[in-house]
């Protein structure tokens, strides 16, 4: 390298050199200026970022209020067209600002190295430069002396102040199974207060009457003698009357289940058993079964049918309309719906030889608009429930009707129209003198639509209303006898919710669910079940009061969990099966996984039991018969030859088995 | 703008399989004007076949620098690869993957069993390791995109003096703890979201990591790569291998003349001078100092140790579980107003917020655990770094530290020896002209 010299080439480059030093300090100036300008421009780019529009927001929530205004609309659009023409406009501008700083850097350094190195000194030998290095070593030991000081100091204040904060408290409590406090966070700028439910006990005054209501709104249901049926009808005209509500049934008898005890969180086991209506024990009055439990423990059903090939088959009926509902029975009468969108009806086989009996016509709502429904649900989803005098169905569109056996239309009410977007599925339950109905709408809690109704059984007249803090649901409730206490149990995100069925008063409510629910709850070993993909498979105890979420949630599940098949409980395990035919058997007091197996098929009905073995039908027709037991034991595999969607029924030594066109009885 | 559209067609084809159960659900609207969906990521993830490309340009650059550092003894390639990494992994690979986010991939790696390593973060971490064990650190000298840029700017280097540079030098083996603790509990990459320099590749970032990342470049114009010498974390793995290299540079190819001006010559203090005769040596008491540094290891360790533990649940809260969990409890409690979208997503699952707190409560477990390594590695460092402050190497020419140097080759051009070698002229001459720098 050569400094300057003063030849005839010093000149040339002096003049380099001056160029060169001239273009760096351009360059830098043009450089500082891109600065500023793309500073100003981040600055003034804050006042047109859309997604923190607060007067655009405002002026859209108050379009919201005022649809029909005008005015307002174009200035929504005028202002949000500004805020993105604004914000796209200074992105661009920042592009092209980095591009020239970019550009103008790299003139700078190009010119600055050229100076440099024109301007580069002799370097000149330092041999006493060692000594100086080895002393400000000696100094580096003060200095990482005092970088250790500087960092302890830091990590004991971060310590302190990491330590004394209110957050470390839930770390603290919620190792001691503590889920949180009563109160709610503040949603949409109110409080959400968790309610409490009143404590059980006398039945207390009800709800306000409601308009067009009978004189038995607010009162609880009590046995009413219903009118008796018309003689000359294959049912018998003894017509047996209701009986006054069940007393708890002692251990041994028809409907009581023995069950096993759930090794409480804490207190004693709660002893379970279904409730039926009397003469119900041994029939198949709603959906699964007495008591919605899906256990049949009189029947004998056959082990092993092939409907394709005729073998077990004792008679086939056709069904006019269709439905995914599942076939109800009542001594010798086998009732379902069908509808399509132009007509509702309930049909009435014989249960010896599969005759239709009757059909009854269910008037539409006159003037009506067409109710939505979803392939998967159809027109009349939900399952019939009967009281042995009167049957009862309710359609997708909110109509409900209640005939009695021998065809005649004793009434019809039309709960709708229903803001259901795949149409009403909730299935009725009956308990003592009226019908229940799980009436849940709506996409959010807060819309405030869901409810459940008591009607009285004779004349459809509400006995009683109250209102669900939940979001829609397709889940079907089910009536169990908890201790003492009659339970009535619905599901709906967010809340698994006991109700005295008597009066509708909300005995307790838990917090584990979410989602679209469509699988009916399930009970057994002490513990209520509840359950939805993506959610939580819940073990609830169901002697608690008020809200039991920090206090009797037993066991949260989230493995495997079904959006549509209802839960089973069966000899303290709990078997689940998803949309895709996997099976999965849980210790239903702890929720550990005994086994799981996989199905070649979807699976849509729901399991059913009895004999010690589970029968699950899935959506081609066969049906897999498979152990009650700690390990998997397929017993029989059943072709019927058409899909199935609906929940066999188990009744004596028969199966009623409804495909999509036909009624099957399978048996002996 | 056509690259971004090709790379965003590319990104749908290639995930298309991928996300057709998605689209089945939430098909994107069909637009009818051409109007193509923008790519959300950035960079957008590179096809295999690319990254396969990647790593072998990475792996031929590395090749270069220590042919020609090593063999040639030439700093005139060296200064090519580096514009063209800067460009190439910089400004053309957005500066992704890269070496030093890679260990977090790789502490993730090992932490999580859920999380596989691409062949590619693979390879980029462990390439520049092996060539280090043999031929120092090549990567450093100009196939690192960030220690290229800083390359690029520095203009007139100054000595940063032995007191600051001690101690500066341990923050990179504190910043690599606190890397891998929060990779490996899957908190937060914290190289990557706190990377100085590439903003600049992306001609974009948060200003505040702009802000840092200039300032960087700005004082590297007149000290040498001040990231890669007090921040970079990778660059301690390439000190602890490139300190075994067998082979290295070599300042003066023959006898040194002790002259000095390679050590002025390399701008990152990477050239030790020998031990100056003139200073006498108390043997004994420098092992004293040292042994009582070495018996107290255990228990700086140890306190070390603790003071991490009691930061744990502090360095917690950059999980989102965490942070999940204590603003749940903080809205429950009425500590603050509103909810967050995290709240509001969690509620709406329906789950109990026993959950949220379990989560959080098993993640600040983790932490304290983590925390306590951490702490003690940083006493463990300290304490070593205190022992090498106080130990003098026998040393009878100028070295080059395999350790710190960067392979750049400056120093070549610095030495009248290896000048006189090239040019056949005499060193004195050589002298009295001055060297080319």
């Amino acid at each position: 390298m050569t400094g300057t010299a003063s030849d005839g080439g010093g000149r040339t480059r002096d003049a380099v050199d001056i160029a060169a030093g001239h273009t760096a300090i351009v360059a830098a100036v043009f450089c500082a200026v891109v600065m500023l300008l793309m500073l100003a421009n981040g600055i003034s780019s804050r006042a047109v970022d859309p997604l923190k529009a607060h007067r655009l927001s405002a002026m859209q929530v108050k379009l919201n209020r005022e649809p029909q205004n005008e005015t307002l609309r174009r200035e929504v659009w005028r202002l949000d067209r500004s805020i993105r023409t604004g914000y796209f406009r200074s992105r661009w501008f920042a592009l092209q600002g980095a591009y020239l700083l970019a550009a103008g850097v790299v003139v700078y350094l190009l010119a600055l190295e050229v100076a440099r190195r024109r301007q580069a000194q002799v370097p000149v030998p330092r041999p006493d430069a060692p000594e100086r290095v080895w002393v400000e070593s000696l100094a580096a030991r003060r200095s990482v002396t005092a970088l250790a000081a500087l960092l302890g100091a830091t990590v004991l204040t971060l310590s302190v102040l990491g330590r004394h904060d209110l957050s470390a408290e839930y770390a603290r409590q919620a190792a001691s199974g503590w889920a949180g406090p009563r109160t709610g966070p503040e949603r949409n700028g109110v409080r959400v207060q968790v309610a409490t439910a009143p404590a059980p006990g006398p039945v207390s005054g009800g709800l306000p009457p409601l308009s067009g209501s009978s004189a038995g709104a607010g009162t609880p249901l009590t046995p009413v003698q219903l009118p008796p049926a018309p003689s000359g009808g294959l049912l018998s005209t003894g017509g047996t009357a209701l009986q006054p509500l069940p007393v708890p049934a002692p251990s041994g008898q028809a409907g009581a289940r023995p069950g096993t005890d759930a090794r409480p969180r804490s207190g004693p086991p709660v002893r379970l058993s279904p409730i039926s209506v009397p003469g119900g024990e041994e029939q198949w009055p709603q959906f699964r079964g007495p008591g919605g439990a899906g256990e049949a423990p009189a029947a004998e059903p056959p082990l092993e049918w092939d409907a394709v090939a005729g073998k077990g088959v004792v008679w086939k009926a056709a069904v006019p309309l269709p439905g995914h509902n599942s076939p109800i029975v009542w001594r010798d009468r086998v009732l379902l719906a069908g509808a399509d969108k132009a007509r509702r009806e309930i049909y009435c086989f014989a249960t010896d030889d599969g005759r239709l009996l009757w059909r009854c016509p269910v008037p539409q709502r006159p003037g009506g608009k067409e109710v939505k429904v979803s392939a998967d649900t159809g027109y009349c989803p939900a399952t019939m429930a009967t009281n042995g005098q009167l049957a009862f169905c309710i359609f997708a569109d909110g109509v409900i009707a209640g005939a009695d056996l021998n065809g005649r239309l004793v009434w019809t009410r039309d709960l709708g129209p229903l803001e259901n977007h795949y149409g009403h599925a909730s299935s009725l339950v009956v308990y003592g003198n009226g019908v229940i109905v799980q009436l849940d709408q709506g996409t959010a809690p807060e819309d405030g639509k869901s409810k459940l109704l008591a009607l009285d059984a004779a004349t459809g007249k509400t006995v009683w209303q109250i209102e669900r803090p939940v979001a829609g649901s397709w889940s079907s409730p089910v009536l169990v006898r908890a201790g003492k206490r009659d339970l009535l149990i619905a599901v709906a995100s967010p809340f698994v919710m006991a109700y005295d069925p008597r009066s509708g008063a909300e005995v307790w409510r838990a917090e584990v669910i979410g989602g679209e629910v469509a699988p009916a709850p399930a009970y057994g070993s002490g513990l209520i079940y509840a359950v939805n993909l993506g959610s939580n498979l819940a073990a609830i105890r169901p002697d608690g009061s008020g809200d039991v979420t920090r206090t009797h949630v037993v066991w949260l599940g989230q493995e495997n969990l079904p959006d549509i098949v209802s839960p089973l409980h069966s000899d303290g395990l709990l078997f689940l099966c998803t949309s895709d035919g996997l099976v999965t058997c849980l210790e239903a007091t702890t929720g550990a996984k005994v086994w799981e197996h996989a199905l070649d098929a979807p699976v849509h009905s729901s399991p059913v039991a009895a004999q010690k073995r589970v029968y699950l039908t899935d959506t081609e027709g066969r049906t897999t018969v498979f152990e009650v037991g700690r390990s998997w034991k397929a017993l029989a595999r059943n072709a019927l030859g058409e899909p199935v969607h609906a929940t066999p029924a188990l009744v004596g030594e028969r199966i009623f088995l409804r495909g999509e066109k036909h009624l099957y009885c399978l048996g002996k | 703008m056509s690259r971004k559209v090709l790379a965003a067609g590319a990104l749908m084809l290639a995930g298309g399989s991928a996300h057709g159960q998605e689209q089945k659900k939430q098909p994107p609207p069909e637009f009818t004007s051409g109007y193509q969906l923008p790519s959300t990521t950035t960079p957008n993830p590179r096809p295999d076949l690319f990254s396969t490309i990647d790593v072998l340009v990475l792996v031929v650059v590395m090749g270069l620098v220590a042919y020609y550092v090593l063999a040639r003894r030439s700093r005139r390639e060296v200064r090519v690869l580096v514009v063209f990494s800067v460009l190439y992994f910089g400004f053309y690979k957005a500066g992704c993957v890269c070496s030093v986010g890679s260990i977090q991939n790789v502490a993730l790696a090992v932490a999580a069993s859920d999380y596989a390593l691409p062949f590619a973060v693979g390879a980029v971490f462990v390439l520049p390791l092996v060539f280090a064990l043999f031929a120092g650190r090549v990567f450093c000298a100009a196939a690192c995109p960030l220690g290229a840029i800083q390359d690029l700017v520095l203009q007139r280097a100054r000595r940063v003096p032995g007191w600051l540079d001690h101690p500066l030098s341990v923050l990179p083996y504190l910043v690599l703890g606190v890397g891998v603790l929060l990779a490996s509990t899957g908190s937060l990459f914290l190289f990557c979201k706190y990377d100085p320099f590439v903003g600049f590749y992306r001609l974009s970032g948060p200003a505040g990591v702009l802000a840092f990342g200039g300032a960087l470049l700005v004082l590297g114009t007149v000290v040498g790569r001040p990231f890669c010498r007090y921040l970079c974390p990778y660059g301690v793995l390439l000190r602890w291998c490139a300190a075994l290299s067998r082979w290295r540079v070599r300042v003066t190819p023959a006898e040194c003349i002790q002259c000095h001006l390679c050590a002025d010559a390399c701008p990152f203090g990477a050239i030790h001078p020998p031990q100056p005769e003139r200073v006498e040596i108390d043997r004994r008491r420098e092992r004293a100092a040292v042994s009582r540094l070495l018996s107290v290891l255990p228990v700086a360790m140890a306190l070390g140790a603790w003071a991490g533990w009691l930061v744990g649940p502090a360095l917690a809260r950059t999980h989102p579980a965490v942070r999940l969990a204590d603003r749940l409890w903080q809205e429950e409690r009425g500590v603050v107003r509103g909810t967050t979208d995290e709240t509001t997503a969690f509620r709406n699952l329906g789950q109990p917020n026993a959950v949220a707190y379990g989560a959080g409560v098993a993640v600040r477990r983790q932490f304290e655990v983590g925390t306590a390594l951490l702490g003690a590695w940083c006493a463990l460092v300290l304490a070593l770094k205190g022992v090498a402050v106080r130990m003098r190497r026998a040393r009878k020419d100028y070295e080059a530290d395999p350790a710190s140097c960067v392979s750049c080759g400056r120093c070549y051009a610095s030495c009248p020896v290896d000048l006189a070698q090239k040019t056949g002229q005499p060193v004195e001459l050589i002298l009295q002209r001055g060297p080319s720098t």
